[in-house]
């Protein structure tokens, strides 16, 4: 009985988002720029909710939680770089958005592309985009199969649940394009609060008196777990300040955040939204307190299982109705990022990877959307992986495009094959940590040290090429 | 290739070096914070010291960026 009413609210909240976003988009007429990016014409609140939409997903939801309770003060990296991404998106993306606008490009690759005059390069932005948005996806998933199975008190099988709620976001989306990612992000980002509200405010609370209880409380059994604990190989001051610079500086080179902000309607509306969404991170506070809590309330979870810290708690001391609520919230996290995801990943396919006319585009893209689906569903199906650990795979691979991206704006940007070169060089470098099993060199975190290597052999490589070319560089590709 | 940009797909909309400086304070407040405020004590609102570092530049970044604004040179 407990385990039908979780399920059937958390059904319910997902059909009434979906019914919500097609109502938002009941009047538009679809072409390729307003399927992909909603015709550029969000303002400052539309942009504000489709961001907090896509940047603020599962991951945020469990895995933040899971972090606080398996590791402590590490999961502050996540406020922090969230913030430093907004930063420099403030300088960055305003040029980057003239551009695409005065010359129709849609894709982080068609910009690539163009910028460098390299339908090559623009090849490899896209498929770095591609392989590195399906962590991200499998991420979603992971968090949708967990909540959808703490929802049904064990008594379905969530991963068949989890492909279900999947299937039915990927038809919406390949039906609503961009816009309607957006119109479901409205309902999505009330719900979060509300569910994060509830976990943060109220369970400390409840169990411990005040959210200042629950901290006391914490360092009384673990004294070391709000600082960072140097001297161990793992997770110290410098693990800390090269994931927050890593993460930072490519927070917003996902396609799909590319994708979000080319749709603002000017450069105002962008620098506007950067300085309003670190005000979002306050949420990110309240899901630590949440996964403070669990640690006291629902101590001894191990390794992934920690991800699932703070929703076992509400299973066991609240009624069907409020879990269910809390789970539905937790799923819109998943589903709404995973939607606009799985929609930039298909644009890129069907604009950059495997070209086609701009009149099929949109058709095109449907059917990639649904393929791209498909095939994420069938790794994650395969393997799974903790929360933090898929986004940090994520965002060591999307992050190298960010000095290709930065340095078109000078001038006289690179040469595309030195960009190409410290972009090969940094994935060969992570495959060949992820084949070891390293996650820090010396301390510094793996994706920031081939970030490293990726600039050095950018900068080489030009140097060498301007020497080869006598200092001017061929205008042929 | 390394080709020139074309002269109207430059310009930086109006970034001065005021301005990044300005967005400079936060970013390096929360890169390199861990260095100075890795510690428990002072504790603020009941937080330890080093999320209530973060707290505190998060909540004031949005102040920052308002000031780079403000600083960018009108076209």
């Amino acid at each position: 009985m407990n385990s039908l009413t979780g399920l059937l609210i958390v059904f319910w909240v997902i059909v009434a988002t979906i019914g919500f976003g097609l109502f938002g988009i009941r009047k538009i007429q679809m072409s390729p720029s307003q399927f992909i990016l909603g015709g550029r014409s969000f303002g400052v609140v539309f942009l504000w909710l489709l961001s907090a939409g896509e940047i603020y997903t599962s991951f945020t939801f469990l895995g933040a939680a899971g972090w606080a309770y398996g590791k402590g003060a590490p999961a502050f990296y996540i406020i922090c770089y969230l913030t430093v991404s907004c930063i420099t998106l403030f300088f960055y993306f305003p040029p980057v958005w003239r551009i695409a606008q005065r010359h129709g490009l849609l894709t982080n690759a068609d910009y690539i592309g163009f910028k460098y005059h390299s339908r090559a390069l623009g090849f490899l932005t896209g498929l770095v985009g591609v392989v590195f948005l399906i962590p991200y996806i499998t991420l979603q998933l992971t968090g949708i199969q967990i909540l959808l199975q703490i929802a049904g008190y064990d008594t379905i099988n969530s991963v068949w649940a989890a492909g279900v709620a999947f299937a039915l976001i990927i038809v919406f989306v390949s039906i609503s394009g961009l816009r309607g990612a957006a119109w479901a992000s409205l309902i999505k980002d009330a719900l979060v609060l509300l569910g994060v509200v509830f976990a943060g405010v109220v369970l400390p609370i409840q169990f411990f008196g005040s959210p200042k209880g629950v901290i006391d409380a914490v360092l009384k059994v673990h004294p070391n777990w709000m600082t960072l604990v140097n001297g161990t190989e793992n997770f110290g001051t410098v693990w800390f300040i090269s994931t927050v610079l890593l993460s930072g500086l490519g927070g917003f080179m996902y396609p799909h955040a590319f994708a979000a902000n080319l749709a603002a309607s000017s450069p105002n509306t962008i620098r506007r939204n950067a300085t309003l969404l670190p005000f979002y991170q306050l949420m990110l506070l309240l899901v630590f307190f949440a996964g403070f809590t669990a640690l006291l309330v629902e101590p001894g979870l191990k390794g992934t299982d920690a991800d699932q810290s703070f929703m076992l708690v509400v299973q066991k001391h609240y009624p069907a109705w409020v879990l269910g609520i809390i789970a539905g919230a937790g799923c819109l996290a998943g589903l709404v990022p995973a939607s606009a995801q799985i929609l930039a990943a298909a644009s890129l396919l069907s604009r950059n990877l495997f070209r086609v006319r701009e009149e099929r585009l949109t058709s095109r893209t449907r059917l990639w959307i649904i393929l791209m689906a498909a095939l994420a569903f069938g790794l994650w199906a395969l393997n799974k992986n903790s929360l933090v650990g898929l986004l940090l795979i994520s965002y060591n691979g999307t992050t190298q495009l960010f000095p290709g991206v930065i340095l078109s704006l000078r001038k006289r940007p690179p040469h595309p094959a030195s960009v190409a070169t410290g972009i090969v060089v940094a994935l060969v470098l992570l495959a060949w940590f992820a084949f070891h099993g390293v996650n820090v060199v010396y301390g510094v975190h793996v994706g920031a040290a081939a970030l490293v290597a990726n600039v050095v052999c950018l900068f080489g490589v030009d140097y060498v090429l301007k020497l080869v070319n006598g200092g001017r560089v061929s205008s042929k590709q | 290739m390394g080709r020139k940009n074309q002269p109207d797909d430059m310009g930086t909309d109006g970034i001065t070096v005021g301005s990044v400086i300005v967005a400079a304070i936060p970013f390096c407040a929360l890169v390199f914070g861990p260095l100075y405020a890795n510690r428990l004590e002072p504790r603020v609102f009941g937080l330890p010291f080093l999320l209530a570092n973060c707290v505190f530049w998060v909540l004031l970044t949005p102040f920052f960026l308002f000031v780079a604004d403000r600083l960018r040179k009108r076209q």
